[in-house]
């Protein structure tokens, strides 16, 4: 039994461990907070790891940890020991870290999505940056696929609507458009 | 496919979600229409700036990492050491049996099962972690089915005002019992049973962290109640589903 159980954290350490960047950037966004953000992830993980005898092999590993965060992080949010803070505060108080991450596009587009209401965000991030489908944002939020995709859309005209100058002359620059999936 | 169908569709594009089919007409519709593919450029740009800035992003989780692994760790420790405690208790509570006693205690539930169905509801109901459950009236009773227990049974339950959800099969100390879980006012309550074989769980409650027990054994079915309900509640659903079970 001490066996299975080394096994098990040797599995764990290498299945959902190496997710910790991801879960760590994405909680950035979250919470607006480095250090609640750190403690979100530890507390995912510990999280993942009491249910991973549960887990079975060949279901989405990221999105298995990415909804015990978001479960974590309103959980605790309904309880008062995290709130959500506004991105966009974060951001005017370390100014000179947006500019040396890069240019003012940088700055503009970190300011424009902090700006987003906290679901669109939650959605851009994770169908944008993190690469999920409407189908998993609508299991993992627990919300219909419709919410997804009209908060998805609302999310990306804000956007656009923010940058606007920025996009248009960068869009000139971006490759040309093309059909999604097709190789 | 006109402009409207576009923007409710381009989240499904930007996902590869949208069937061949559709996104044929999707890309026809981009192809003819300047304004819509300028503004899919848009936000293909924009995604892709977002994911070079969060990639950019530093992100050391060593320290994270190094935490969780002490924290599993000291969990390993309690996991063999808490088991002894309740061998230990055990062997002082049969000893304390044999002397004299002012009244009977109230005998609890096997801290197996305690400890089975804790973890097990923490997984479904707190954790979500993606498993098979069954919602469709007709596949709930045919779990019940398998396991020896009356549909009756079930819908007893429900008329104590508590709405069935969905069903699945779990094991139990050792044991399959059917998980099913019931709301009330947004809470929601993991009923285990089982039909009765050999010992069955006694009329007892408990609590375990944030989390409250209740167990009774009614004719031939046995169950455990879990809830993140106040005590009363937990005990109050578990008095009506005794009261309500044929």
């Amino acid at each position: 039994m001490i066996r299975n159980l080394t096994t098990r954290e040797h599995e764990f350490g290498e299945i959902a461990l190496p997710q910790a960047p991801g879960l760590l950037r994405f909680a950035r966004r979250l919470t607006a907070d480095p250090a609640a953000a750190e403690d979100l992830v530890q507390e995912t993980l510990m999280r993942a790891w009491r249910s991973f005898d549960q887990f079975h092999g060949g279901t989405n590993v990221r999105a298995w940890l990415f909804r015990i965060l978001l479960n974590t992080f309103y959980g605790q949010g309904r309880k008062g020991r995290l709130t959500l803070v506004p991105l966009d505060e974060t951001e005017k108080a370390e100014p000179g870290k947006a500019a040396a991450a890069g240019s003012e596009a940088v700055f503009d587009l970190a300011g424009a999505l902090a700006k987003l209401p906290a679901e669109q965000r939650t959605v851009l991030m994770l169908g944008a940056v993190e690469g999920f489908t409407c189908r998993e944002m609508s299991e993992m939020l627990r919300i219909p696929m419709g919410t997804v995709m009209s908060r998805l859309s609302r999310a990306r005209q804000a956007m656009r609507s923010h940058l606007e100058p920025a996009a248009k002359a960068g869009a000139g620059t971006q490759r040309a458009y093309s059909h999604k999936g097709s190789s | 496919m006109n402009c409207g169908d576009f923007e409710e569709l381009a989240p499904l594009w930007h996902s590869g979600e949208l069937e061949s089919e559709r996104r044929s007409d999707f890309d026809a519709h981009v192809l003819g229409c300047a304004a819509c593919a300028a503004e899919l450029r848009e936000q293909e740009a924009i995604d892709e700036q977002l994911r070079a800035i969060v990639a950019a992003e530093p992100a050391d989780t060593r320290s994270i990492e190094a935490q969780v692994r002490r924290r599993i760790a000291r969990e390993k420790v309690q996991r063999w050491a808490i088991p002894g405690l309740v061998a230990a208790a055990a062997l002082i509570a049969m000893v304390l049996w044999r002397a004299p006693h002012p009244a009977p205690t109230p005998t609890p539930i096997n801290p197996a099962l305690v400890a089975d169905a804790v973890r097990d509801h923490t997984a479904e109901l707190i954790n979500h972690v993606p498993r098979r459950w069954r919602a469709d009236a007709s596949e709930i009773t045919t779990i019940e089915k398998s396991q020896g227990i009356e549909d009756a049974d079930v819908k007893a339950l429900e008329a104590t005002g508590y709405k069935l959800q969905r069903a699945r099969i779990c094991r139990l100390g050792g044991a399959p019992w059917i998980h099913l879980v019931y709301a009330r006012d947004g809470r929601e309550f993991s009923v285990y049973m089982r039909v009765k074989e050999g010992q069955s769980v006694p009329e007892s409650a408990t609590s375990s962290g944030d989390l409250q027990l209740a167990s009774f054994t009614h004719g031939r079915v046995q169950a455990v109640i879990v809830t993140d309900a106040p005590k009363g509640e937990c005990a109050k659903f578990a008095k009506e589903a005794e009261h309500a079970l044929l």
